[in-house]
């Protein structure tokens, strides 16, 4: 019930949508870690699968604007370096997310996608990073949006990407 | 004309590469003398392939009827209606470790077959297939004592037996028929499941083709140019349902053995045109290996998912994911495969594809840095 008023409520603007649906990811960062009481930092390879809920408006007839929370659970595995055990940890994020998006034709759109990313990770200390994406977004049916995101989180400039199924109401 | 014609003979929605289900073709008949795509263009798609896929730029003011016309082996010329001869050329330039000091330029001439089609009546009913040419010695055999395939070989060989409107028969050497058929046979979806470059195979394949389905079932006894230890014997099927148009689903499973080993796969596919020249296919699998020396099995995993998306006609945006994990648990490394880049067709019977390949493995014991390669092919198919 308090779903379907908050749904009627953003809808009364026949421009905007709640969005909801579910991403799989993967990216490289940096974490730190410890090992005999020395602080290290290696590069670990992330992947993990989660929701997301979204609020998408047109802001003009080429161009929509959304921001999103995303909710990840996963594995990091940290890469295989000098002195450093690789071990895999697991870890749940939140993400935030704002997006502006420039409609290229009627089913494809494409623009830049802002995120930061608080982490909780299996015996590593919590982190908070950001990245840019580059959402590649397509309409494959009727409300349903199949999204790939490509870009770099943390300051390593390593690969992120992501392909996420999103639906709006 | 050709065009009109051969929609009559073949009354079937057809696709040339799968993602082409995005221009209202779902099938692969049409196109293709082989049911499952793959190899030879018959007269049908050659035309598609001039007058709808292929860019306009270069080809001054024909129109797609002209183009159409002008699609054959000899051009405009006409041949006799009982052969259709071919010529394929495949180049692979390769930069492996793309971005490091370690990076490996290599060009790799991947194919070069000429090939012929046969046809015993004027309704195409009964058609003769074959290929020969040149193919490279696999990488991986370069430098090991096993027995390497001849440059020079067949990759098909058969006979195609249109027994009804809606029934094919295929005798012969050919492709296994499972999942999606593309022309990428080093994906995980083909060079893991035994369907890649070399895997030919001799068989009898059954297809029965309905206006929104099509069910095909193979029983193969391997190739039998290899010692009768080493064939693969086995039998597959692919079956997919069209729900619309532009939207298909479908299953496929396969099993074959040899002295030393046995491979069951079943997997799940899908091909989504969300408009023209828009397309995302997938396809979803599990694999189970059996060592029968050590009487052990390995059941994993796999995925392939592509994407292609038109920029303007002829030149589309080209992206996909792979994931392969051998073993079902979690210590098991995944293999993760992204690639971004394009495919064009800028001028008839030539097409040049491009990609920038990111490869990453996690696992528990062995994860390592991404390794980045850049593919870029050129096809010519007169």
């Amino acid at each position: 019930m308090r779903f379907n008023l908050l749904i009627l409520l953003f809808s009364l603007n026949s421009h905007a949508a709640i969005t909801a649906g579910v991403g799989l990811f993967s990216w490289q960062e940096r974490v730190i870690y410890n090992i005999n009481d020395n602080k290290l930092d290696a590069n670990a390879s992330f992947t993990s699968f989660g929701p997301i809920i979204g609020y998408e408006s047109l802001l003009s007839l080429r161009y929509r604007g959304g921001v999103n929370i995303y909710y990840h659970s996963g594995v990091a595995d940290v890469l295989k370096v000098d002195g450093a055990l690789p071990t895999r940890h697991n870890f749940k994020s939140i993400w935030f997310s704002g997006k502006v998006l420039y409609r290229v034709s009627t089913t494809f759109a494409v623009g830049p996608n802002v995120f930061t990313s608080q982490k909780q990770m299996q015996n590593l200390p919590d982190a908070v990073t950001g990245g840019i994406f580059l959402n590649f977004e397509y309409d494959i049916f009727d409300q349903v949006r199949l999204i790939q995101s490509l870009g770099t989180l943390g300051d390593r400039g390593l690969l992120a990407y992501s392909f996420m199924l999103n639906r709006s109401f | 004309m050709r065009i009109f014609l051969s929609t009559l003979l073949f009354p079937f929605l057809v696709h040339a590469y799968p993602d082409f289900i995005s221009y209202g073709y779902r099938a692969c008949i049409t196109c293709h003398y082989n049911g499952q795509g793959g190899g030879s263009l018959n007269d049908y798609g050659r035309a598609v392939w001039a007058s709808e896929i292929t860019s306009q730029a270069l080809t001054g003011n024909a129109t797609a009827e002209q183009l159409g016309e002008s699609s054959g082996f000899l051009g405009k010329t006409e041949l006799p209606w009982y052969i259709r001869p071919g010529f394929k050329y495949r180049g692979l330039y390769l930069r492996s470790e793309f971005g490091s000091s370690k990076a490996v330029d290599r060009w790799i001439h991947m194919q070069a077959d000429a090939n012929v089609a046969i046809h015993f009546d004027e309704n195409y009913e009964k058609v003769l297939v074959a290929s020969y040419g040149y193919t490279p010695t696999p990488q991986r055999l370069k430098s090991s004592n096993e027995p390497k395939p001849s440059n020079w070989l067949s990759h098909e060989y058969y006979f195609r037996w249109q027994t009804s409107k809606k029934q094919f028969l295929y005798v012969g050497f050919m492709d296994k028929f499972y999942g999606l058929k593309h022309p990428d046979h080093t994906a995980f979806n083909r060079a893991l499941i035994r369907n890649s470059q070399y895997d030919q195979t001799h068989g009898l394949a059954y297809q029965y083709l309905e206006q929104n389905f099509d069910l095909t079932g193979h029983i193969f006894m391997g190739n039998l140019a290899q010692s009768k230890d080493l064939r693969q014997a086995g039998a597959s099927t692919l079956f997919e349902y069209g729900l619309s148009k532009s939207l298909t689903v479908g299953a496929t499973a396969m099993i074959l053995a040899n002295d030393y080993s046995e491979q069951k796969n079943i997997g799940a596919i899908s091909r989504v045109g969300f408009a023209k020249g828009k397309s995302f296919i997938a396809e979803i699998g599990l694999k189970d290996d059996k060592n029968k020396s050590i009487s052990k099995s390995v059941l994993g995993y796999y995925s392939f998912m592509q994407g292609v998306v038109s920029i303007t006609r002829g030149y589309s945006f080209l992206t996909g994911l792979q994931l392969y994990q051998t073993e079902l648990n979690s210590s098991s490394p995944l293999q993760n495969r992204m690639s971004l880049g394009g495919i064009f067709f800028p001028y008839p019977k030539t097409e040049f594809r491009f990609e920038f390949i990111n490869s990453r493995t996690t696992a528990v014991e062995n994860t390592a840095p991404d390794q980045w390669s850049l593919l870029a092919q050129v096809h010519l198919a007169l």
